[in-house]
């Protein structure tokens, strides 16, 4: 009976820590992000999964249900790896599209990155100075999940 | 002194002879001289405290020293109170930080000054710092640097490193309340009001909804916030602080480089002493204001 109470208060205890732990996993992802200089496709996919609630099962898993969101492009990113260099012009594309920002009609039309980069600029989710070819770190993507955050009706 | 041999010695010592005899000769001379003026008492020895303080004295004194000691300790000791931050309420993911790993954040916790905050995405922490409250927003990191009070004063000061937070600052009446939101760039000083202040790789953004408070950037830039003004300051610490006001009123013998001028240097509190509005009430009396809004050519 002791020994039965003791194994149930340890599975018990497992189970919270568990919790805990997943708890703890998103922030100590950001808080990684946040000190890398340079961010990852794979840090965009795992961080949008983050902002839609989803739960993270990898890359390639990711990005499929981020295609299946309507989030990515079918046709996009096959040859990507997680481990690719993040551009502006991408991570606005996911962006655009997510919050379908009145600008994005030209990148849903054409497809090009150009489009979604300037809607987001207009949108003051990206900053006015730079390009959709410049590199994004991982102070910068955390600020703009900030704010697609906050556009996207999180607001207390 | 009796001479010393220097037959066959050709040490320094005897090749200068002469002279090592006459000088100590001299300083045994002076030690003479020394001593006889002393036994005659034309030479008084200086004082020595120890030896002129009586045992009593020096127990007194000691105990006198201890008291203040003491005194003091406990002046600085009472003089200071660190109060604990009251966590209100946490909504979604969030945690804190004292040491060196962090642990989740739950209603109800009391934190420490010296404690960090982070939150994760669509997550909210409100704290509680005496009457005051800060609300942190969602992806937001900070450090609660002091939260002290003393007889008549209270002090509060937060760094933003990233992210968003709202602080609804509650003075007292006869308690000087000082709190400040510090970022890697800016720090401002609330005077009692609502402020939200951002933090991120573009810069730092304030916003006054209700109320206002001082800014003052890095570069030595100085400015009030208030009603619908904000204050951007750009990541660059060399960067000059923007003001973004939806009107402006201002002399109209200001040349075009004196109004840009005047966005790097500040405006006048319009509702201070001096400000344009007390000019204008004391001199309107029929007057006529006339706004002329250039609105830039489409294409520009």
């Amino acid at each position: 009976m002791i020994q039965k109470s003791i194994t149930a208060f340890a599975l018990v205890l497992l189970i919270i820590s568990g919790a805990g732990a997943q708890n703890m996993g998103s922030l100590t992802f950001i808080e990684n992000l946040g000190n890398r200089e340079q961010a990852t496709l794979g840090d965009a996919v795992t961080f949008y999964m983050l902002t839609l609630n989803k739960p993270a099962r990898g890359f390639k898993a990711d990005l499929s249900a981020l295609k299946r969101l309507g989030i990515l492009d079918a046709g996009a990113l096959l040859d990507s790896g997680k481990k690719d260099v993040l551009r502006k012009g991408v991570i606005a594309g996911m962006i655009a599209r997510h919050l379908k920002l009145r600008d994005s009609i030209w990148y849903l039309v054409t497809g090009f990155d150009r489009y979604a980069y300037r809607a987001c600029v207009a949108a003051k989710i990206l900053p006015p100075k730079g390009s959709e070819w410049d590199k994004v770190s991982g102070e910068e993507l955390i600020e703009m999940m900030r704010r697609v955050g906050e556009r996207s009706g999180g607001v207390q | 002194m009796q001479k010393k041999s220097c037959n066959n010695d050709k040490s320094i010592r005897c090749t200068n002879r002469g002279i090592l005899i006459s000088l100590k000769n001299r300083r045994e001379k002076l030690v003479q001289l020394v001593s006889v003026l002393y036994i005659n008492g034309v030479i008084k020895k200086k004082p020595n405290q120890r030896d002129s303080v009586p045992q009593g004295a020096m127990t007194m004194r000691s105990r006198k020293t201890m008291i203040l000691a003491v005194v003091v300790l406990f002046l600085f000791a009472a003089s200071t109170a660190f109060a604990k931050i009251t966590v209100i309420s946490v909504k979604g993911k969030a945690a804190f930080k004292t040491g060196r790993t962090w642990q989740p954040l739950r209603r109800g916790m009391t934190l420490n000054q010296g404690t960090k905050v982070s939150t994760g995405v669509h997550s909210w922490v409100k704290l509680r710092m005496f009457r005051s409250t800060v609300t942190v927003k969602p992806l937001t990191m900070m450090k609660i640097y002091e939260n002290s009070s003393r007889k008549n004063r209270i002090r509060t000061r937060i760094g933003l490193r990233r992210g968003s937070v709202r602080a609804h600052v509650t003075r007292g009446r006869r308690v000087k309340t000082v709190f400040k939101i510090s970022t890697p760039v800016a720090t401002s000083s609330v005077r009692g009001t609502i402020e939200e202040a951002s933090h991120g790789p573009s810069g730092s953004s304030f916003a006054a909804p209700q109320g206002s408070f001082d800014v003052v950037s890095r570069n030595g830039q100085r400015g009030v916030v208030f009603g619908r003004l904000g204050f951007n300051q750009s990541g660059s610490r060399r960067g000059p602080m923007f003001n973004h006001p939806l009107v402006l009123v201002n002399d109209p013998n200001l040349t075009g480089s004196e109004l840009r001028g005047l966005f790097f240097t500040g405006f006048d509190n319009p509702f201070g002493t001096g400000g344009i509005l007390e000019i204008l009430n004391g001199t309107i009396d029929g007057a006529q204001i006339l706004v002329d809004i250039q609105w830039p050519e489409p294409g520009k």
